[in-house]
């Protein structure tokens, strides 16, 4: 696989404070990396550098290949991407973006115009003013835009911004098919763990301007000693003095819950996998009923806040 | 190259998408077309004759009520109290009526334009009328009732003038009858004989005066200008002005510039000034020689511009909205796309950001270069409607010691040209303040200010700065540059310039052309370093 992107020592100064402080990392090809860090850590500082807008005071970052400080058309003819919001032409249609867009790029095809248009589901809609569009389909385009001239890096700054749950989840079909199926290598920074989870194959986690940790998901993942479940029960003391007598201090939280016509609880705490049938069996044989057990979609997160000792992520 | 004409290409689709600039299109065409039809208007209303027959009846009508006031009343009721004066007043009213109904008839009767001051048979019958007046008077109504002793005595009479005597009235009625008879026979060398011989006896005039006008009136008579005709007047002022010039230049003296009495100065010329009014008779005589007055032209109607003042005109109401339109957009196209973000859409593409800075330039320039070339088309269209096609003279100038023209429709074209070094200068100024500041407002305003302020400032400054420093303020050397590049027209010349030089060599074009490049480029040049090197965040 080959690199697509390589960000070499970068670092950045806004006035005398250090936003990006020598920060290096490599994306390969058909790869998809999220970005993580929280509010102020330079993040969106860093994808601007990378889209051209800012320019590095130390490093260099070359994409497909080409030094973007020496080649940048060359660099950024393999370019494609979302920074901050999607920022377009807004008196135009949707339609003149994407043209005005192509010319640019040249030698994309009216086919292809029409195909993105499709693959982002703006048919409806594509010769309207973007004036006229809600902040979904303004997002819509913008990736519409960003994929017009099959690039190799594709960049998404918070790309599900606006986007409704069925937005949401055709994105990331077109992010994974883009990546996956047709090689570009995808860099993506979002506030949702569970979507990073589900579409990332690396995490890059930044804090204060550095890069501090580059890991796949599954080692993240993996790497959290326990990852939390939440088991609905129809016992509450018996199931939470066992718990604490089999496992230690692993509760999280304990609810009152309904369950089917009866009362039941949910009890969040954290377990390895492999020990769940054990556990489902132990209870079972208290008589404390199980309803279900269901992962709590917080691992990405706690892997983070262990990376990062603790900071939010924004 | 390919990605600048697309860049191009997208950047004047953004302009020609903006609803403002075709408003003010529209606005400058209805603006112009109302010129237009305006001084049409002007021309043809300019020869409609005066409503004598409804002036004849109302003064008909006064004389019937002064009469019915006086009665039975007669000159032999005068007496020395308010009554008689008022009854000597009515008295002469009536010789005052009956001599202007007369004089109406008679301008009517040879279709005469009253206040044509340029028709020398109304100059006469004016004469007439009012030398009439004074020998009614005194025949019908001093003399008829003796009232010779009453006004001797010192009672006075309105509006009496008090020098009557048998052969001053006598002299009157020699003159009147020599001016008739000179209308009559439309006998246009006796007038020019009689006021030749005028100016000879006027103590007023020195000798190059008295020969200024007597060859005016000489070439005047020579041509058969008798100012019947409204299109003789420009013709007649001239011939005036050619013999000033030549006068002053045979003898040294300006008789061109008058005092505040309107007597000529005859000031010793200096050689600036020399050189000046030696231009101006070459310019004149170049257009008489290439019938651009056209002597034998007997018309009615007379516009108070020529084609070339005209042009100025139009391109000056058409300059004003496009420095407005241009300033606009070059004061927009770089902050409005930094504030509402879309630069990001260009910067993130894969062309070079002095490519895209050029493309914003070229898309500029050309809607510079647009507009110049639509303000040219109205104003040939304006122009021919207004004054007819065939009333397009040449631009006449003074070139290589001598006097030559070029076709109107060149010239305006060029003259579009010349216009267009001011967009392109205030459009770099915009631009840069809009690259700078990323502000809007203050790059529109700052840039349309300093044109709008500058005129006065400068003007201002060139007497508090020594002269030849001003030249150094480029807002003045581009209006040197602008206004001298076709310094014989019309409105130029009208104006004049603003600046004071108290006697000083004009600034040169070339230095002012050489000097206005230097300063466009560096503000282009600013702006493209503020484009292409700072962070856009």
């Amino acid at each position: 696989m080959g690199t697509v992107l390589e960000l070499n020592n970068i670092t950045k100064y806004f006035s005398a404070r250090c936003v990006v402080d020598n920060i290096s990392l490599t994306i390969n090809e058909g790869e998809i990396v999220g970005f993580l860090g929280p509010n102020g850590s330079g993040k969106t500082t860093t994808i601007k550098m990378i889209a051209g807008l800012l320019f590095p005071d130390k490093g260099s970052i070359i994409i497909n290949g080409y030094d973007l400080s020496k080649d940048f058309e060359k660099a950024m003819a393999n370019f494609g991407g979302i920074v901050e919001n999607p920022e377009m032409y807004k008196d135009l249609s949707g339609r003149c973006n994407l043209e005005m867009a192509a010319r640019i790029h040249g030698g994309i095809s009216k086919e292809r115009i029409e195909e993105v248009i499709k693959t982002v589901g703006l048919q409806n809609r594509i010769d309207d003013k973007v004036k006229r569009y809600s902040l979904g389909m303004k997002q819509r385009l913008g990736v519409a835009l960003a994929l017009l001239h099959k690039p190799k890096l594709l960049v998404f700054d918070e790309p599900t911004n606006g986007l409704d749950p069925k937005g949401i989840k055709e994105f990331r079909e077109i992010v994974k098919r883009v990546s996956h199926v047709e090689g570009a290598a995808v860099f993506v920074s979002s506030h949702m763990m569970s979507e990073m989870q589900q579409m990332c194959d690396r995490v890059a986690i930044l804090e204060s301007g550095k890069l501090v940790g580059m890991e796949d998901i599954a080692a993240v993942v993996e790497g959290v000693e326990s990852t939390y479940y939440k088991i609905v029960v129809s016992e509450r003391d018996a199931a939470v003095s066992f718990i604490n007598e089999k496992y230690g201090d692993v509760i999280k939280e304990v609810q009152d819950s309904q369950f089917a016509n009866g009362s039941a609880v949910s009890i969040v705490f954290a377990i390895k996998s492999d020990d769940i049938p054990e556990l489902i069996k132990e209870l079972s044989v208290r008589g404390i009923g199980v309803y279900t057990v269901q992962p709590v979609e917080s691992s990405l997160e706690d892997a983070f806040i262990n990376i990062t000792g603790g900071s939010q992520i924004g | 190259m390919g990605k600048l004409i697309a860049a191009y290409q997208n950047e004047m689709l953004k302009i020609l998408r903006k609803k403002s600039i075709w408003i003010i299109g529209l606005i400058m065409v209805a603006v112009i077309a109302l010129v237009s039809v305006g001084v049409f208007l002007q021309t043809e209303l300019s020869g409609v004759s005066y409503d004598y027959d409804s002036e004849i009846l109302w003064m008909e009508k006064a004389l019937q009520s002064t009469k019915d006031e006086i009665g039975n009343k007669t000159g032999s009721d005068i007496t020395d109290t308010a009554e008689g004066s008022e009854l000597y007043s009515n008295l002469w009213r009536v010789e005052y009526l009956s001599e202007k109904i007369d004089y109406y008839k008679a301008l009517d009767e040879k279709d005469i334009y009253l206040y044509n001051q340029y028709d020398y048979r109304a100059e006469l019958l004016e004469a007439v009328f009012e030398n009439a007046v004074d020998i009614a008077e005194y025949e019908n109504i001093i003399h008829k009732y003796g009232l010779e002793d009453m006004l001797e005595n010192g009672y006075y009479l309105y509006p009496y003038s008090g020098n009557y005597s048998e052969e001053y009235i006598a002299g009157l009625r020699e003159i009147n009858d020599k001016y008739t008879k000179i209308v009559a026979e439309n006998d246009f060398a006796a007038y020019i004989e009689i006021k030749n011989a005028e100016i000879l006896a006027d103590d007023m005039y020195d000798e190059n005066e008295k020969r200024i006008k007597i060859e005016n009136n000489n070439l005047r008579l020579d041509g058969n200008i008798t100012g019947e005709y409204l299109s003789h007047e420009r013709i007649i002022d001239s011939l005036m002005e050619l013999t000033e010039y030549k006068i002053s230049v045979e003898t040294g003296k300006d008789y061109v510039s008058s005092d505040f009495f309107g007597y000529a100065t005859g000031e010793p010329l200096m050689p600036s000034k020399l050189e000046e009014y030696k231009k101006q008779i070459a310019l004149i005589e170049y257009k008489f020689e290439s019938g651009y007055y056209n002597i034998n032209e007997e018309s009615d109607k007379t516009s108070v511009v020529d084609s070339t003042m005209f042009s100025e005109i139009v391109f000056s109401i058409g300059m004003t909205f496009m420095l407005i339109l241009l300033v606009m957009l070059a004061g927009s196209i770089i902050s409005v796309e930094m504030s509402n973000g879309s630069i990001k859409v260009l910067a993130v593409a894969p062309i070079e950001r002095r490519k895209i800075f050029a493309a914003k330039c070229m898309a500029l320039f050309t809607i510079a270069f647009a507009g110049c070339i639509l303000v040219a088309i109205l104003d040939i269209i304006a122009a021919g409607f207004a004054l007819g096609f065939g009333a397009l003279m040449p631009y006449v100038y003074y070139g290589a010691n001598a006097a030559a023209s070029i076709p109107f429709v060149l010239f305006v074209l060029l003259y579009a040209l010349v216009q267009l070094i001011q967009l392109v200068f205030y459009s770099a100024l915009a631009l840069m303040l809009s690259a700078l500041t990323k502000n809007t407002s203050v790059a529109i305003g700052v840039s349309l200010g300093v044109n709008y302020i500058m005129a006065s400032v400068s003007s201002v400054l060139s007497y508090v700065v020594d002269p030849r420093w001003t030249k150094y303020i480029p807002t003045i050397s581009l209006s040197r540059l602008v206004s001298g590049v076709f310094p014989e027209g019309s409105l130029s010349q009208m104006l004049g310039n603003s600046m004071n030089y108290f006697g000083y060599t004009k600034p040169s074009i070339w230095f002012c052309a050489i000097y206005v490049a230097v300063i466009a480029f560096a503000m282009l040049f600013t702006a493209r370093d503020a484009f292409c090197r700072r962070d856009i965040k």
